[in-house]
């Protein structure tokens, strides 16, 4: 079987940090399922992704509207595109939940036209091997996009995101905020990508990530590109990444919390940032049950 | 009407002299293995170093060019002149070196920085020193500073060479550092003894003036315990039409407690292919301080690397790039912390303009021996107007938990509200501008002697000019 490049790095950097691309067997050579998303105004729309065939889900949104798609990926080997068309005005949420997998191919494509928001969420626990490829083009004059990504990898799990906002609008907007925990052998890569055209006059990018290192075995790989060809943008990106600061620590322990505790709790507060952002009582149950078995409080 | 304000390119007219060459001492352009033998013949070398010489020949035939980075297209290496023959032998004494080469040293302020601030110059024309001297006090505190092909021949140097002679950068790295392992020629050696700290500077210039040739120094740096040395590099060219070539290669080794500040204004003119490569191993508690400013040349890939091998090792990258009209500057740094407790600081600013691209390219790997690690990389880039480009491609490789990784990356253009506001403390908009641009680069002035400092702010010639709209 071929193997085909994905999570292709836009810019490509030093060839021996392995970040370009990723290639994976092409398994999916049968014809892809599409779906139309049929999404009334206001609508919250329930994806159960657990089929191991390739798919696609198209979603249009008019202009004025505003939808809601929740994507609960659990296919053994999931493959799935998301493509989203915002008119002027429209918005879309699209909230994705990606676990107990072991092998996932996602894939989004978004188009906002003026002053159209997307707000993306997603969440990745406990997937073995996940490529995530998310772009975002906001063609649109004052066109925004929010990303919010939490990730727990461990147990040799690997996973690699590469995002990418396309700034062709003047006073578009990105944010981006990445942030997880890594423990036993996990493997994570994080390509976020602000791409500010030529003509995107006026606009502003920001992407942050914050990763927790739990133990001596893991791999974390940060990526984070700033691309521009337009004066009048501004553009900004900040990492971190390790364990806990001292003087946090000391300030908990002192509050009576010992260090497995306190490791614990900050795992989690990771996540929940990501998750408090969902809004969705059904999802978020069903997300603390996931977590609850693994690091219940 | 609102005029924009400019930001003019760097003056150039200091660099862009030049003296006829005598062409019949060219060696053929090109590569082959009879160019190459040539060359060995030439510099009277040893066995092993024409066997090392072919091998990386070899290498080079077989190594693709990488597949990321600006275009090298423009570059043919069939065509560039890889050895030029020297007139004369390399002299200790300025009055011994042709008229035509010791005035282009004068007009670069070489001999004069010599006299007034530095303990050794080494001064390389074309393909070879053609001038080298240190103070006799600092000869006499066991300090080696020599051109290497005469450490080479020396047998007192000869299996210390021999000992580091590109391992840091093997010819196997990439198609260039293989080219250079083929064709180099000239560059400096610099001993520092155990404990010997070296207060005041030395200094190689190297100075390109024949046209389509390529220049491929090596400079080979070893400090021993607990010693200190600052070594500055300057590089200039006048302008061809043809492109030139530098893959220069730099090798330091830094000893126990031993610290290394390496600085370099490289000013090539802007038909030059600025292909270098720069790599530093620190030992226990050592320290490496790059203080790198890149202003010239058509197409540059340099991002010196600094390997922290022993417990509490540190390395400090101070950058600035300013790429104006023509270029593409991909510049930045690589580092490699392989031991417990060891440190980075990474700080760049760049500045693109009239169509100019610049990159910040840059990798921290922390491995998981590395535990107790600290790094933090913090660049910044200006965009001065629409028609350029800048992009910012850093990496962080992290393989252990104990290890605190910081990165912080700002782009954008001249704030309107500091104009403002040093516009409401009685500046006009065109000194504003002119301060804010200044100081926007002050990071790198700052870490430089003060002559050079003075040299680095001539070079930006940032000459503001602009009127309220």
């Amino acid at each position: 079987m071929d193997n085909k490049k994905l999570n292709i790095l836009p810019v490509p950097t030093f060839g021996w940090l392995k970040v370009n691309y990723e290639e994976r067997e092409n398994e999916n050579d049968n014809e892809r399922r599409v779906t139309k998303l049929n999404c009334s105004d206001g609508e919250k729309t329930r994806l159960e992704i657990n089929e191991s065939a390739a798919q696609r889900y198209e979603l249009e949104v008019k202009g004025g509207q505003s939808v809601e798609v929740i994507e609960f990926i659990t296919a053994k080997r999931a493959d799935t595109q998301t493509a989203i068309k915002l008119e002027s005005g429209a918005r879309a949420r699209l909230i994705q939940v990606i676990t107990g997998t072991e092998r996932t191919i996602n894939n989004v494509r978004a188009f906002l036209s003026d002053g159209a928001e997307l707000e993306y969420i997603s969440l990745n626990i406990g997937g073995e091997d996940t490529l995530s490829d998310i772009n975002a083009r906001l063609d649109g004059r004052g066109a925004r996009f929010e990303a919010d990504i939490g990730y727990k990898v461990s147990n040799e799990g690997k996973l690699d995101i590469n995002l990418l906002a396309e700034h062709f609008g003047k006073r578009t907007e990105t944010r981006i905020n990445a942030s997880g925990v890594l423990s036993e052998k996990a493997d994570k890569t994080f390509k976020g990508t602000i791409d500010f055209k030529n003509g995107a006059v006026g606009a502003k990018g920001k992407e942050k990530e914050d990763v927790l290192l739990l133990d001596e075995t893991v791999r974390n790989r940060t990526v984070p590109l700033i691309l521009c060809a337009e004066e009048d943008v501004e553009g900004s990106h900040g990492a971190s990444i390790g364990r806990i600061d001292e003087r946090q620590l000391f300030y908990m322990r002192s509050r009576g919390l010992d260090e497995q505790t306190i490791y614990k709790l900050a795992a989690r507060a990771r996540l929940d940032m990501v998750i408090r952002r969902i809004d969705d009582e059904q999802t978020n149950a069903r997300i603390r049950q996931i977590l609850g078995g693994n690091d219940d409080e | 009407m609102k005029e924009k304000t400019v930001v003019s390119d760097i003056d150039r007219s200091l660099y862009d002299f030049r003296y006829e060459e005598d062409e019949s001492e060219y060696f053929d352009s090109g590569l082959s293995k009879e160019i190459i033998s040539a060359i060995s013949d030439e510099k009277n070398d040893t066995e092993w170093m024409r066997e090392f010489r072919l091998k990386a020949l070899d290498i080079y035939s077989k190594t693709k060019m990488v597949e990321w980075g600006p275009s090298i297209e423009g570059l043919d290496v069939d065509n560039i002149v890889t050895y030029i023959r020297q007139r004369s032998r390399m002299n200790t004494d300025w009055s011994e070196v042709p008229d035509d080469i010791k005035d282009t040293f004068e007009r670069l302020g070489i001999p004069q920085a010599e006299r007034e601030s530095l303990a050794g110059v080494g001064a390389q024309y074309d393909s070879e020193l053609v001038y080298h001297n240190v103070r006799k006090e600092v000869a006499e505190s066991g300090v080696v500073y020599t051109d290497l092909e005469s450490a080479m021949h020396d047998e007192k140097y000869a299996d210390m060479i021999r000992e580091h002679f590109m391992k840091l950068v093997p010819p196997t790295d990439h198609k260039f550092a293989a080219l250079h392992g083929a064709v180099w020629s000239g560059g400096s050696f610099v001993y520092v003894p155990k404990g010997v700290k070296l207060e005041i500077p030395l200094q190689s210039y190297f100075r390109l003036n024949a046209k389509g040739a390529g220049q491929f120094e090596h400079t080979l740096i070893i400090l021993e315990e607990d010693s200190y040395l600052h070594f500055i590099e300057g590089c200039s060219a006048p302008k061809y039409y043809e492109a030139g070539l530098h893959a220069g290669c730099v090798e330091l080794f830094v000893g126990k407690n031993a610290t290394l500040r390496y600085s370099t204004i490289e000013n090539w003119s802007k038909n030059m292919y600025n292909l270098n490569t720069k790599r530093a191993v620190v030992d226990e508690g050592g320290k490496i301080e790059w203080v790198s400013g890149s202003f010239g040349s058509h197409v540059s890939y340099l991002y010196p690397m600094s390997i922290l091998n022993g417990k509490g090792a540190s390395a400090e990258f101070t950058g600035i790039t300013f790429a104006g009209e023509g270029q593409n500057l991909d510049t930045g740094a690589k580092i490699v912390h392989n031991a417990p407790d060891t440190s980075s600081y990474i700080n760049t600013k760049s500045i693109s303009k009239s169509g100019g691209i610049s990159t910040f390219r840059s990798a921290v790997t922390v491995n998981s021996n590395a535990e107790g690690s600290k790094s933090a990389v913090n660049c910044e880039s200006l965009m001065l107007d629409r028609i350029s480009r800048s992009d910012t491609v850093p990496v962080m490789d992290i393989k252990t938990d104990k290890a605190d990784i910081g990165h912080e990356a700002k782009i954008g253009r001249i704030s309107d509200e500091a104009v403002f506001y040093l516009m409401s403390r009685g500046l006009d908009e065109e000194s504003a501008k002119a301060m804010i641009v200044r100081g926007f680069a002050d990071n790198v002035s700052k870490e430089l002697p003060l002559e050079y400092a003075v040299e680095m702010n001539n070079l930006i010639g940032l000459e503001m000019k602009g009127s309220i709209g």
